[in-house]
């Protein structure tokens, strides 16, 4: 059995602040989203008939991949009993739990009938969409993720013999989540992997980056919200838990290495072959409007950083490799947003000489998210904020007590 | 830093001549070779369909024996035709109830490059290419969009569309758009709503054309115009985008 050990007083206002400003941001976020329902979404919201997936899809696909990381990083542990990790198990699969209801409440503010999903996605399915798939399997696995959860939680309660039964369906309500989860995020990669319309996504690529990058995502976030939570409450972290971030720290260089290879290839890929589309889009990111947005956040903070402090710290500075994860979040967003809006803003008809209408003859399609749409992401950021430290509070500290 | 980079990469393209730089002339010369060994360049795209029926049907490739749908509906645009009067769209939208912010058919004005700071002017129709293999179809969850059985038609099941906007993202032709007061997205269906299934025989648009740049009918009729268009051994015809694979039923043609 293990215990919290407070050794330093705990950063009570620095709480509060994820308190009242997650809680602030998350009340904001869902009035924005309810507004724009009554408004209209095309009043409040940045999107248009050419770019009509925005920042509120980045923000779904964005949490939705940590949400799948983290699930991952949780199973490692607790489902294939790998010691060394099964002390974030806890922590990461409530955080799982956490990302996807934060993802779910980007995209269900984004969309312009929600409830009609509920219906129609029942009553008239269509097998050969991605979107429905990823519906289902995400709706599914979060289900077993908290099934999986509350059973851990009542299993710690009761004595051992009855633990030993919840412990084991909890088990195989993780397997068949992590499976559903892993189905979702690969049916999320080919949302655009299946879109030929933009060549830049089309291919079976993307289902393979998106789950590199939720590997990346799931060690960045646990050992970050790990090192928060015990930086924030003043507790002690035992030997295990020392060596579990530890090894975690490593992962993230591992991954870090895997998705730049992958970025690199894509990109000289798209580069050279100058296919209508990926090369535009391409260009448009390593040398055109969004060359910031690439070079600095995507490459720096969101692979180079975590890289190499991999490298230098060896994974072992935790608190080093806390902020490289935090800098490993913040690049992938920006990747996710690159990845979702940039091959929309090529305009369809650029092969065509075209020079009017105005709208259709530019170079790129404007996009830039409005406030309502900023208010909603931070919404969903704020859920992840309150969703964390009330869990740290709730669950203390996630310590499993068997 | 950036710019640098960027000239490099133009450079780069510069040394691939490209398509879309052939001067009319060559354009032409070429044209004809292709009418003997199948090719054409189509405005930047390249497309091989003419000659003989089989390459016609590069689009609607396997259904040479037999069309899907009967009737088979399908448009041919004659380019050079069109002089940009707009009233094809303005038909569209008195007859479709079409909005101020969207719109079901466009017409772009193209600067054709013919040499050094030449060009020559071409209007180009557009609409939904009601595609035998559509993107927007494969693409949403609910079937919200679907392809009509009887008709081929691209239709809209407007109660069942959830907003996610997917099929306008899947759309290679941009022709789908959010309508606010029906809260789904909208479309051309060739008129079927408000004009073929009430016996009506055109499409507003092709009926309002002043320069018969749109001929609309049954493809899978023989003795329909669009079916001798399209199946002309001589004419030259294409379509836009052919390298998505969504086989369109609009095809575009001069002369």
């Amino acid at each position: 059995m293990t215990a919290l050990k407070q050794i330093n007083p705990p950063k009570n206002k620095i709480i509060a602040l994820f308190y009242v400003l997650g809680g602030g941001a998350l009340l904001l976020g869902i009035t924005t989203g309810l507004l724009s329902f009554y408004l209209g979404h095309h009043l409040l919201y940045g999107v248009t008939r050419e770019v009509p997936w925005g920042l509120l899809i980045v923000t779904y696909a964005s949490f939705a991949i940590i949400s799948t990381g983290l699930c991952i990083v949780a199973a490692i542990g607790h489902l294939f009993k790998a010691k060394t990790l099964e002390p974030l198990s806890q922590r990461a699969l409530y955080m799982a739990i956490i990302a996807i209801l934060a993802a779910f409440l980007a995209i269900g503010l984004e969309l312009e009938n929600p409830w009609r999903m509920a219906i129609w996605m029942v009553l008239s399915p269509n097998l050969t969409s991605n979107i429905m798939w990823m519906g289902l399997f995400y709706a599914v696995a979060v289900v077993l993720m908290i099934v999986e959860f509350v059973l851990g939680q009542l299993a710690q309660r009761k004595a051992a013999a009855v633990a030993a039964g919840l412990a084991s369906v909890a088990s195989v309500a993780g397997l068949v989540g992590l499976i559903t989860d892993i189905l979702a995020n690969s049916n999320l990669g080919e949302v655009f992997g299946f879109i030929n319309a933009k060549p830049y996504w089309y291919g079976p690529f993307l289902s393979i980056y998106f789950i590199s990058n939720a590997c990346l995502m799931g060690f960045s976030a646990i050992v970050f919200f790990t090192w928060a939570a015990y930086s924030m409450f003043g507790w002690e972290m035992d030997e295990p838990l020392q060596k579990a971030l530890k090894t975690a720290g490593k992962f993230i260089g591992l991954f870090a290495a895997l998705v730049l290879f992958l970025l690199s290839w894509w990109i000289v890929n798209a580069l050279a072959g100058k296919v209508f589309g990926q090369y535009d889009t391409a260009k448009a990111l390593v040398a055109g409007p969004y060359a910031l947005n690439f070079w600095f956040f995507e490459v720096v903070l969101g692979i180079l950083v975590p890289l190499i402090a991999a490298i230098v710290y060896k994974g072992r500075e935790i608190s080093a490799m806390a902020w490289a994860g935090l800098s490993a979040m913040i690049g992938g967003f920006i990747n996710r947003y690159d990845l979702i809006v940039v091959p929309q803003t090529i305009p369809h008809y650029q092969q065509f000489n075209v020079v009017a209408p105005a709208e259709l003859a530019t170079k790129f399609y404007p996009y830039v998210p409005s406030v309502s749409e900023f208010l909603v992401f931070l919404g969903a950021l704020g859920l992840i904020c309150f969703g964390f430290v009330a869990g740290e509070h709730l669950f203390k500290g996630h310590i499993a007590k068997h | 830093m950036f710019k640098k980079f960027s000239q490099w990469l133009d450079s780069l393209e510069d040394k691939n001549e490209g398509v879309e730089n052939l001067p009319s002339e060559e354009r032409r010369r070429f044209l004809k070779m292709g009418l003997t060994i199948t090719g054409v360049f189509a405005g930047g795209t390249l497309l091989s369909l003419v000659s003989k029926v089989d390459d016609v049907f590069g689009s609607i490739g396997g259904y040479s024996e037999r069309y899907p749908y009967k009737p088979h509906y399908a448009m041919v645009l004659r380019v050079d035709r069109c002089i940009d009067c707009e009233r094809c769209m303005e038909a569209c939208r008195r007859t479709n109830h079409v909005p101020e912010y969207g719109w079901r058919t466009k017409i772009l004005e193209r600067h054709i490059p013919l040499g050094e700071g030449e060009w020559y002017r071409e209007f180009m129709p557009i609409l939904c290419n009601h595609c035998n293999n559509p993107p927007c179809v494969r693409a949403c969850p609910t079937q919200a969009t679907y392809k009509d059985s009887r008709t081929g038609i691209v239709r809209m099941d407007y109660r069942k569309c959830i907003g996610c906007k997917t099929c306008m993202v899947a759309c290679p032709y941009d022709m789908r758009y959010f309508n606010e007061e029906k809260r789904a997205v909208d479309k051309c269906d060739f008129c079927w709503e408000s004009r073929l299934s009430k016996g009506k025989k055109l499409t507003a648009c092709a009926e309002a054309c002043p320069a018969g740049v749109r001929i609309f009918g049954d493809l899978s009729d023989p003795e329909s115009e669009v079916f001798q268009m399209v199946h002309s051994e001589t004419r030259v015809v294409w379509v836009l985008r052919p390298e998505t694979g969504a086989r369109p039923n609009v095809f575009y043609t001069k002369g």
